[in-house]
């Protein structure tokens, strides 16, 4: 009997759905990205009352009523806002690749997907922070709530404005620790849509959507899963704006210029870029599939993800490696992981947050690898940084460029730091291939090679 | 304004959502008994009923009233009785 080796799977992305502060769907989104509007606006006034901020601006997400989109109190009671928005971009991506999801349990308010075996599907979904801001927020009870009765009842405190700023919720969630972890995430959608293979968190800062698809790639090619729902989810608004403080606080935000125009503070890639625009959260979905799983179900495939690679600083918790050495070396293996070169790449989606350690190693390592040959723009110019939300967002963008032919700008790019072919107006141009890459806090470098389907 | 008729239906109405009911339940039904509550619903039926009264409860509250009335009652005496006296 002769062995048989079997070839890795072909796999393609057949759903997607987005949530950005540009718009609470994917074709929303993509239009008004591709129209690069503002969404930069002052942070809430209220946050001063706690502390002074450096930054000041911020891209805040729309209003979403979760239960006029058919959650239950209930869910909202156990879920962070984190999750809530994963499970939106969950269904909106099944619904994109046309699978409806079906009401199996109304209590739970629990679907199944229906013609999809639930113990060949995954989901791998990366979040930076999970439901931290659950945990700040119930913290905030358990710090203050006795102490603010106590004051309230002494007569020299009853009118007093700064106790009315010692802010908490009415009372403790039981539910608050399923809440925080990372994986609730993950699990959130898992038990949303029935899924019953593996559901994993990447955890990993501002890579984590990146490699969550990367990790879902490796895992259908290999032939251990038929279908992977991936993507990368964050939410950090909390009532103090203490989540935002932190990045703030490391000199990391972008700053507003003197002409005091909020509209020009975020500007990756460009001489006077001062930090990144801080984004509420958002996240994308993506359905990956294997070939064989796609045409047999009679799907239709947006992308092809044809490679990915992913290597580590081992150098600072907060900056890039300056000579970028594991950058590159990751790039490499992502074109070697496609079996592609350089030259193939159309377009890269940088990871372009505008600050100047980022930039100014991204931009070395892309004049080292594609020279002028590939068109970048960074979509952090246009919707700031939704961090752990940001890498899958990015890959999702590269679809729907692959998918229009068509890139959008790179935002209030004036001035280039490097010689190099940068998107400064909405372009159309053929694409086959292109390239989405992630850095992140700790010393986390990915990459994913899409090509068009 | 709260009074025990609208308390009683704020309870029902709850308790239907909490436990996606097709019919409100009746005040005598049990929790666990009737209506095949387990104990993850009896959490977020508190938190549910905090958040509509705007009120916080003892934690423990609920754990060992397995009726709609009695949780009425329980909330009738925190809500209503001190503007009675």
């Amino acid at each position: 009997m002769s062995a048989h080796i079997q070839q890795p799977a072909r796999v393609f992305v057949s759903g997607m759905g987005m949530i950005t502060p540009l718009g609470d769907n994917l074709e929303t989104s993509w239009k008004n990205i591709l129209a690069s509007e503002s969404c930069t606006e002052k942070i809430p006034a209220h946050w001063y009352d706690y502390l002074d901020f450096r930054s000041g601006i911020w891209a805040p997400l729309p209003e979403i009523d979760f239960m006029s989109l058919g959650f239950r109190r209930a869910e909202t009671i156990q879920n962070d806002t984190s999750t809530l928005l994963a499970i939106i971009t969950t269904h909106e991506a099944l619904l994109n690749a046309g699978i409806e999801p079906e009401l199996t349990d109304k209590k739970r308010n629990q679907y199944r997907l229906p013609g999809i075996n639930s113990e060949r599907c995954s989901v791998i979904y990366g979040t930076g922070s999970g439901g931290s801001c659950s945990l700040l927020t119930n913290f905030s009870y358990h710090a203050i709530a006795t102490c603010k009765q106590k004051l309230s009842e002494e007569t020299s405190c009853k009118d007093n404005d700064a106790l009315q700023t010692l802010y908490h919720p009415p009372t403790l969630n039981p539910f608050v620790i399923p809440m925080s972890i990372c994986n609730s995430v993950p699990a959130g959608i898992g038990i949303k849509f029935a899924i019953h293979s593996d559901v994993q968190p990447v955890v990993q800062a501002c890579s984590s959507g990146t490699t969550a698809i990367g990790e879902a790639f490796k895992r259908i090619r290999s032939g251990h899963a038929d279908l992977v729902i991936s993507g990368g989810v964050e939410h950090l608004k909390d009532h103090w704006g203490a989540s935002y403080k932190g990045f703030d606080l490391a000199r990391t935000l972008a700053m507003i210029p003197e002409s005091g125009d909020v509209d020009t503070a975020n500007r990756p890639f460009d001489k006077d870029r001062t930090g990144f625009l801080f984004a509420q959260g958002g996240g994308a979905t993506l359905i990956l599939e294997s070939e064989e799983h796609l045409l047999a179900r009679g799907g239709t495939p947006l992308a092809e993800v044809v490679g990915f690679a992913e290597t580590f600083d081992a150098s600072s918790v907060m900056a890039p490696e300056p000579s970028g050495t594991q950058i590159e070396r990751m790039v490499n293996n992502a074109l070697q992981s496609a079996d592609i070169h350089a030259e193939d790449i159309d377009y890269i989606n940088a990871h372009g947050t505008g600050t100047l350690s980022n930039d100014k190693v991204e931009v070395a390592v892309i004049e080292r690898v594609f020279g002028k040959n590939a068109a970048i723009n960074s979509s952090k110019s246009i919707i700031g940084h939704s961090l752990g939300g940001s890498g899958a967002i990015e890959a999702a963008i590269c679809a729907l460029s692959m998918r229009d032919q068509v890139l959008h700008p790179c935002r209030n790019l004036d001035n280039p730091i490097a010689d190099l072919d940068f998107v400064t107006q909405k372009r159309k141009m053929a694409i086959e291939y292109s390239f989405s890459e992630s850095f992140a806090f700790g010393g986390h470098n990915s990459g994913l090679v899409l090509k068009r389907a | 304004m709260l009074n025990r008729e609208t308390l009683e239906q704020k309870v029902i109405d709850i308790v239907q959502e909490t436990l996606a009911l097709e019919t409100p339940p009746n005040l005598q039904d049990s929790f666990r008994g009737d209506l095949n509550a387990d104990s993850i619903d009896i959490v977020t039926l508190l938190v549910s009923l905090e958040d509509e009264l705007g009120t916080p409860f003892d934690q423990n509250a609920l754990q060992d009233k397995d009726t709609l009335i009695s949780v009425v009652d329980f909330l009738d005496d925190l809500l209503l009785k001190p503007e009675k006296v």
